[in-house]
């Protein structure tokens, strides 16, 4: 069979139309392939552009709101504990609102996110403990509105437990999610793809003007419409699915940026949430709250600022968009700048004798107090995650807008370069009949 | 060669993971042997009379006016006594979620303090701390002075000094109401929470029935142990149990006291005029009806249904 088919192939190579015919199989093999790899490179990207956009990213989004959530849930806890018996109104109301919220990212997380099992088991975690979490809260406020000192050693155990358990799993969810993330954008933004392309175009015009070259040769005709359009079409396919790869591609690197920007503005959320309830459980611990204290320092070290050029806030500085989102983030630097005095001043109280001033101070409410401060610094970084969310879902929407249809229109493209091909051989073919 | 450096690495790293998962083994199921080794036992101090305190002058000096050169001065001249004390031992040291305020028996012998050196009871600057911390936040001078359930012990004293006896404590142990222990002798196996650092531990590990130490930081952790099932009981001085069983009441006190636990107040050694100072104060309030009138105010019923006569003090000079 196989030496049969090398004789036909020889027998077929001794005389022009037979050459003809296993040139134009050659070139239509080129097309093919060309055909092939673009149609491959297009549809990869869509499917990493559907990865990134609408399948990991939100999980990513979601594990750190529930870290946010739940930290500005503690902070909320820790701060009416200080209070006493009744608890400002509303710092209840904050923390019910984040617990809630909380629970529903976390359904949305166990719907999107539960892919691999170390997904489905951070998300497990999750879900347990903040179960539980809510309960200690429960039972640490119901022992203090009875006066009873047992609430703070609930209050302690709930706090733990979202230090050690929840965050940690939703660190893994995340981090899970990022690996997710990276194959997609590697998908979505790769170059490999386009290389791929970009030779196959190569080869496809070499063969396709060698293929003219010969018929030229062969036939003395300048010129051969059929093979000529082919040319023509080719390259115009080719350079318009290499320009949408590359724009795509430009708009999935913008789109990674602003999400590595999110993640930068949630971490700096859940950083001075945890500061914020250590603040708190300093005041809590009467006047032996070093540790609390030198735990404050560190999340307020990791957050750094733009002046210092160091840490999160400076990096998400850097990062935000002019206009607006710049604008907001300097209100968040400055209101974190603000609460950071307010917190200067209570911590001076506390160190000197006067825990209960101090915890007065941290108590109270409205504009120029540590909890004015800190609302305002975290509505600003709010706002500048919702514009910073909005760029990224552009740049997803433009990106998925240059390669939509793509797939199809290069294929049907394709289709006729192939049978101008045979329409251009076939015409020469005819001729020797 | 190869094999046999493959084989020689095989034999370490087993050695090695041996070594690892015993010592966890230790340290998870035997806590108590970790802390007998910690406090070094071997050249057990003698102390005497353990109780047995400076005797106070014949005269306090007048409020206000502490002599010169004393450490009661340099208190005086600061404005305000910086006291170690609990914040969740309910009825001894405990906050207050009504009104902010930190309250109890042992607050109450402070203020006595802070009125006889100042004239002012209030003149306090508290430092909550767990019992672990009483002895290096004296010693590196984070407080003048320690009222937090404190019990004087022969090791103690090595490091720090006591006034005389305020208060007679005892271990006893409380369990959930439907339990059936008699006593500490029948919770052999069973797991039982008391507090780093504090002196039930050696007393619990010479229960011959063998109980099972769980040490948490604060009592107010082994209550919320306790509740959650993860205890079967709880063990330490009748007084801070006497609190606990406040909060709960499906918890029970169950058997004998197993120890004494005399309270003192911890004092920095190297200044024995305060202590000297403190025990004229404590004399003060055993003559005066001060002492019955604070047990009275903190400690009945939750403790006793009547009022005891005041520990006496033992001197040496």
């Amino acid at each position: 069979m196989g030496a049969g088919l090398v004789h036909r192939v020889r027998a077929a190579a001794a005389t022009t139309p037979g050459r003809m015919r296993l040139i134009s199989l050659g070139v239509l093999a080129c097309v093919a392939l060309a055909w092939a790899l673009g149609f491959y490179a297009v549809s990869h990207r869509q499917q990493g552009i559907r990865t990134v956009g609408t399948e990991v990213q939100p999980v990513v989004v979601e594990s750190r709101s529930i870290q946010s959530l739940l930290s500005g849930a503690d902070a909320s806890a820790a701060n009416s504990f200080l209070a006493g018996g009744v608890e400002p109104a509303d710092q209840r109301a904050r923390y019910l609102t984040n617990t809630r919220q909380a629970q529903d990212e976390l359904a949305k997380a166990a719907a999107g996110g539960g892919a691999s099992a170390k997904a489905q088991d951070a998300v497990r975690t999750i879900a347990e403990s903040s179960a539980t979490y809510v309960g200690l809260v429960e039972s640490a406020r119901a022992n203090n509105r009875q006066g009873f000192p047992v609430g703070a050693g609930y209050l302690r155990r709930a706090t733990a437990l979202l230090n050690n358990t929840i965050l940690p799993a939703a660190d893994r969810l995340h981090e899970d999610s990022v690996l997710r993330l990276d194959a997609g954008y590697a998908a979505a933004g790769g170059i490999a793809a386009t290389v791929g392309v970009l030779v196959a175009a190569v080869v496809l015009f070499v063969a396709l003007v060698a293929a003219q070259v010969f018929l030229r040769r062969r036939t003395n005709r300048v010129l051969n419409v059929g093979l000529a359009a082919a040319t023509g079409l080719s390259v115009l396919l080719i350079g318009w699915t290499l320009f949408s790869l590359v724009t795509e591609g430009s708009q999935v690197a913008a789109a990674r940026d602003r999400a590595d920007a999110l993640n930068l503005l949630a971490q700096a959320r859940v950083t001075a949430f945890r500061a914020k309830s250590d603040e708190s459980f300093a005041l809590i611990a009467r006047g032996n709250g070093a540790a609390q204290y030198k735990a404050f320092d560190d999340a307020v070290a990791a957050l750094g600022s733009p002046d210092s050029g160091k840490g999160l806030l400076a990096e998400a500085a850097r990062r935000a968009a002019a206009g607006d989102e710049q604008a907001s983030m300097n209100g968040a630097v400055a209101a974190f700048k603000s609460y950071l005095a307010a917190h200067a001043n209570i911590a001076n109280l506390d160190s000197n004798g006067a825990s209960p001033q101090a915890i007065t101070t941290a108590l109270a409410a409205g504009p120029g107090t540590a909890n004015g401060a800190f609302e305002a610094f975290d509505q600003a970084i709010q706002r500048v995650s919702v514009l910073t969310q909005q760029e990224f879902d552009g740049h997803i929407r433009s990106a998925r807008g240059h390669i939509t249809g793509l797939a199809i229109a290069i294929s049907l493209a394709f289709l006729l370069v192939a049978v101008l091909v045979l329409y251009g051989f076939q015409r020469r073919i005819g001729e020797y009949r | 060669m190869r094999r046999w450096t493959a084989g020689l690495l095989a034999v370490l790293a087993v050695a090695l993971l041996a070594g690892c998962s015993g010592a966890t083994r230790t340290a998870a199921t035997a806590p108590q042997a970790a802390v007998a080794q910690a406090t070094p036992s071997p050249p057990a101090p003698t102390c005497g009379n353990v109780v047995a305190s400076l005797r106070p002058p014949a005269a306090l000096p007048a409020p206000g006016q502490m002599p010169a050169g004393s450490y009661m001065r340099t208190i005086q001249d600061r404005g305000r006594l910086v006291a170690g004390v609990s914040q969740d031992t309910l009825l001894f040291g405990f906050l207050d979620p009504f009104d902010g305020q930190i309250k109890g028996f042992d607050i109450d012998v402070l203020h006595q303090i802070a009125q006889a050196i100042f004239g002012d009871p209030n003149k306090i600057e508290y430092r909550a701390m767990t019992g672990a911390e009483r002895i290096s936040k004296i010693r590196d001078g984070s407080v003048d002075i320690v009222g937090r359930t404190f019990t004087i012990t022969c090791d103690r004293r090595q490091q720090i000094d006591f006034s005389s006896v305020y208060f007679d404590a005892g271990d006893r142990v409380l369990v959930r109401r439907d339990s059936t222990a008699k006593g500490i002798q029948d919770l052999g196996g069973k797991k039982v929470c008391t507090t780093n650092g504090s002196t039930t531990i050696p007393h619990l590990n010479a229960v011959p029935s063998k109980p099972v130490p769980v040490l948490l930081a604060d009592f107010t952790d082994c209550l919320v142990a306790f509740q959650n099932g993860e205890v079967d009981a709880i063990a330490t001085d009748d007084a801070i149990l006497a609190g606990l069983a406040k909060q709960d009441p499906y918890a029970k006190f169950v058997g004998d006291r197993f120890s004494d636990e005399p309270y003192g107040l911890g004092l920095a050694l190297g200044h024995p005029e305060f202590t000297r100072f403190v025990n004229g104060v404590l004399d003060q309030m055993r003559a005066n009806g001060t002492w019955a009138n604070l047990y009275r105010t903190w400690l009945v019923p939750s403790l006793s249904n009547a009022v005891p006569a005041p520990p006496a003090a033992a001197y040496k000079d």
